[in-house]
């Protein structure tokens, strides 16, 4: 393969990657823009997501029919993280916060390897066929299912953002929850949708990259660690930029891991670092506002 | 009340001395029944979990980096002793400031910034650490790891087994707690609290937050670092799995458990968890046969650690306290004898000559234009006020002078030098104080602390005095004036109480005595007046009237249009982000423009 292949290949990869890490790095921004979280547990969604499709398709289940109740099941716990977890300590400050979803990946992944073991597990492709070429690279099946759906995602997230009351009222609480509130808005009630929200896109995004990888119950860490770059990127402040930032981010971690092999975890803490160096320049440059500061208190 | 107190403190070193004992005969007490190493562990971990606290309890940041910088001291400890042939006794000190620098350098772009990028910044070094001694075979030995560490030693006497690493790990546990409790209770532990409790609020009292937040994370790092060292010294060995990401959560656990505002708790964190963990390996193999039983030990902790923050936020160190009987750690300082030589200054009328300079300023959010070519001169020792109705801008235009905003375009000069621009810390420290609209004192320090912390930037004692606990006759020379700034402001009363047990109108006077105590130039007030009663008010334009004798010049923003007349010598209005009219009380009051701002515009 020529060396342009190669970087087209990388190219192609990393998009489909990036594409992954962005639902993630939308469950994230969801999350915390409506409630001031960072949730450490975010990639935890997409392993139970993978895991149970897996399972379900080897006992025989229909592939959509997997699907659905897999991300069902991830919206449900992301709902119930919220339920049991977030909403008893809510009147707690940002620290403790965090320390409860620090608590929640843990539960969750001890509860992922109590329930599927330590054995990775495999998913076929959604269709089967021979790789398509685009542009030089090569890429599977799989991949263009990966930037479909997420494609479609995008599309039905905007929508439901914009023109819808409900998004519209998720946005709100995201600006000023007290305002919202005194608009008639139940910001409890909101916290629990963006929650089920980031479960469901978790759980997407881990049905969507096993045929690629494979599952483990450990696999939620990084993937969230990698949203987390993107949502980073843009302070956690802007959907269609989060989406971006992940989509460039995978580019570049695929890029330089092709070029490195063996760091490729080591380009995402190094990309992370550079952009938290950018934002802090550019904070300092601009001064927060006190009102800025309070929302994040 | 001073008998309770040192009965409290004499009651916690008894305790303090009991525990030592304890340390000490421990290894015979134990000796052919259990392993010392267990032990051993727990001191080490200590250190580990002493440093989390510290950073969480202290700065309020949490840090999951702390297995690696454990792994960063041991393999400096042991890189440097191996391959460089140094003395374990200069690898120790080395590790420390190894893993120092590394925190340094990660924790420079995440403190700038505000929120929690730590938690997941230090997640990331726990990934890159494990990921570089694993692919540096060469210079690492990879997974397999390292063997042939050598041990301390003096002269030809070898320095090792259980009883000796037992020692010197306690011993550096006790360094740890006295130096972590002497900062605490220092010039920096209050920077510290205000930078937790808020960095806006901590910037306008002239505290860098990054400075500080940066150099108690190295700190525990540094102190990370110390244990990682003795443990490669101890096992002569060391392999890339006990510094997983796995373990900083241990780590965070202790922690939490023993509660993350109190440093003994650490200890008895630590303590928990690793016999927890023991009992956990004899148990947890008899319901789950298979590989990965040490992996199933995190639902445990998981659960364990959801149930301490929703349930008990403090941990267990509070229960101990109240069983023990002790005193509250950080004990409110006995109120010192008044020196009456407070720190005011000859009273000086309006000289004349500028000392605040606006210029064209504007600011712009995104498309909302808040503030628009508004200039104006404020002259030193005079009254200035700035009226406008709700969204005139009056706040933004306090924002942008103090440094909590910077302007989108225009300067702004105090006495010949630019302020536009310079973060909230620098403007402060060039003698601009302020308050804010709703009060924003620091709840949880006592009134007189709160005063302390407006004082940071005339003291002197950094983290080498503080942690040493040599800063006690600028601590009492401080106590003192602080409280006379509060008899300024008739507070002196109140000194011990806790600053969000007062009444919404003496919060705004320990406000204001706050920013007194930066001894300040120009003193901004943010609608001082609005909700307090009437008497307040009047006492309240005693008071700035006496600060201005003091020869500070004032700068308020204020809805109460027959307070500021009676108070200023000069009013701007503002109305829609731009000025409309300045002058004297009696020529603003006449303005046409100035009564169609409030009253509406008469149709034309």
């Amino acid at each position: 393969m020529t060396l342009e292949q190669q970087i087209a290949q990388f190219i192609a990869s990393g998009f489909v990657n990036g594409a992954i890490y962005a639902l993630l790095g939308l469950g994230l921004v969801v999350i915390h823009s409506v409630t001031r979280v960072v949730n450490v547990a975010q990639g935890e969604f997409a392993a139970l997501g993978a895991l149970l499709t897996a399972t379900l398709v080897a006992r025989g289940l229909p592939y959509p029919v997997a699907i659905a109740i897999a991300v069902a099941a991830s919206a449900a716990v992301g709902a119930g993280m919220h339920r049991l977890a977030i909403r008893p300590a809510r009147a707690a400050t940002a620290l403790t916060l965090l320390i409860v979803t620090i608590a929640a990946h843990l539960t969750l992944r001890g509860l992922l390897l109590i329930l599927w073991g330590t054995d990775p597990y495999s998913l076929p492709p959604f269709t089967a066929g021979p790789p398509l070429r685009v542009a030089g690279a090569v890429l599977n099946r799989q991949g263009l299912w990966v930037i479909g759906a997420v494609g479609v995602i995008l599309i039905a997230s905007y929508l439901f953002f914009t023109r819808t009351m409900h998004g519209r009222a998720l946005r709100a609480c995201a600006v000023n929850p007290t305002a919202a509130r005194l608009h008639g808005i139940n910001v409890e009630g909101m916290g629990l949708q963006a929650f089920t929200i980031a479960g469901a896109l978790g759980g997407i995004a881990g049905v969507l990259i096993t045929p690629l990888t494979l599952a483990a119950y450990d696999m939620g860490l990084i993937l969230g660690l990698k949203g987390f770059v993107g949502a980073v990127v843009v302070g956690f402040a802007s959907y269609p930029w989060t989406v971006a930032a992940c989509l460039a981010f995978g580019v570049v971690e695929s890029l330089g891991a092709g070029l490195v092999s063996g760091y490729r975890d080591a380009i995402a803490f190094g990309v992370l670092v550079a952009v938290l160096l950018a934002r802090a320049i550019a904070a300092a440059r601009e001064g927060t506002l006190v009102s800025e500061e309070r929302a994040q208190e | 009340m001073n008998r309770l107190r040192l009965g409290g403190v004499t009651r916690s070193r008894l305790w303090a001395l009991g525990w030592v004992a304890v340390v000490i005969v421990l290894p015979w007490l134990i000796a052919g029944r259990l392993s010392l190493s267990i032990f051993l562990f727990i001191g080490l971990f200590s250190m580990l979990a002493v440093g989390l606290t510290l950073l969480g309890g202290a700065a309020g940041q949490i840090s999951l980096g702390q297995a690696a910088f454990y792994g960063i001291g041991a393999y400096i400890s042991a890189l440097t002793t191996l391959r460089l042939g140094l003395s374990p006794w200069a690898a120790l000190p080395l590790s420390a400031a190894g893993a120092a620098l590394v925190a340094f350098l990660i924790g420079a772009p995440i403190f700038m910034l505000r929120g929690h990028y730590l938690v997941l910044g230090t997640l990331g070094l726990n990934i890159i650490v494990d990921v570089f001694i694993r692919n540096f075979q060469d210079l690492t030995g990879g997974p397999t790891g390292l063997t042939g560490i050598p041990p301390f030693a003096i002269g030809e006497t070898v320095l090792g087994g259980d009883r000796v690493f037992y020692f010197a790990s306690w011993g550096l546990v006790a360094l740890a707690l006295w130096l972590g409790r002497n900062l605490i209770d220092s010039r920096i532990g209050r920077a510290l609290a205000a930078v937790r409790a808020s960095e806006v609020v901590a910037g306008t009292l002239a505290i860098d937050p990054a400075y500080y937040k940066g150099r108690v994370f190295a700190l525990s790092a540094a102190l990370a670092a110390l244990a990682g060292s003795l443990y490669v010294h101890y096992l002569s060995f060391v392999s890339p799995s006990p510094f997983a990401f796995e373990f900083s959560i241990s780590v965070l656990v202790m922690s939490v458990i023993g509660g993350i505002g109190h440093l003994p708790g650490a200890v008895l964190g630590a303590a928990v968890v690793t016999l927890l963990r023991e009992f956990l390996r004899d148990v947890m193999p008899r319901f789950f046969r298979g590989g990965a039983s040490a992996e199933y030990e995190i639902v445990v902790f998981g659960l364990l650690l959801a149930g301490v923050v929703v349930l008990a936020p403090g941990g267990a160190w509070p229960f101990v306290a109240r069983l023990l009987r002790l005193e509250p750690a950080r004990a409110i300082p006995p109120a010192p004898v008044p020196s009456g030589a407070g720190p005011r200054r000859p009273a000086s009328a309006p000289s004349g000559d500028v000392l605040l300079t606006v210029e064209a300023l504007e600011k712009r959010f995104g498309g909302l234009t808040a503030i628009q070519d508004l200039s104006f001169q404020v002259r030193r020792g005079e009254i200035y006020a700035v009226i406008g109705p709700n969204g005139a801008g009056k706040t933004t235009a306090f924002n942008l002078i103090s440094g909590v905003l910077h302007p989108t375009k225009g300067s702004i000069t105090l006495a010949g030098q630019r302020l536009d621009g310079l973060p909230a810390f620098r403007t402060a420290a060039l003698g601009v104080a302020r308050t804010f609209q709703t009060p924003r004192v620091f709840s949880e320090l006592s009134v007189l602390d709160n005063v302390l912390v407006g004082m940071h930037r005339h003291l002197r004692a950094g983290f080498g005095a503080s942690m040493l606990g040599l800063a006690g006759r600028e601590e009492d020379r401080a106590a003192s004036q602080a409280l006379e700034t509060l008899r300024q402001v008739g507070l002196a009363d109140h000194a011990a109480e806790p600053a969000g047990a007062l009444p919404f109108g003496r919060q705004r006077l320990l406000e204001a005595a706050r920013a007194l105590a930066l001894r300040p130039r120009l003193l901004l007030l943010d609608e001082p007046a609005s909700g307090l009663s009437a008497a307040e008010r009047a006492a309240l334009v005693t008071m700035i009237r006496d600060i201005r004798a003091t020869g500070v010049t004032v700068l308020l923003v204020e809805h109460d249009v027959r307070l500021v007349m009676g108070l200023a010598d000069r009013v701007l209005v503002l109305n829609h982000g731009e000025p409309i009219a300045e002058g004297t009380p009696a020529q603003i009051q006449r303005d046409p423009r100035v009564i169609g701002a409030y009253l509406g515009d008469e149709p034309s």
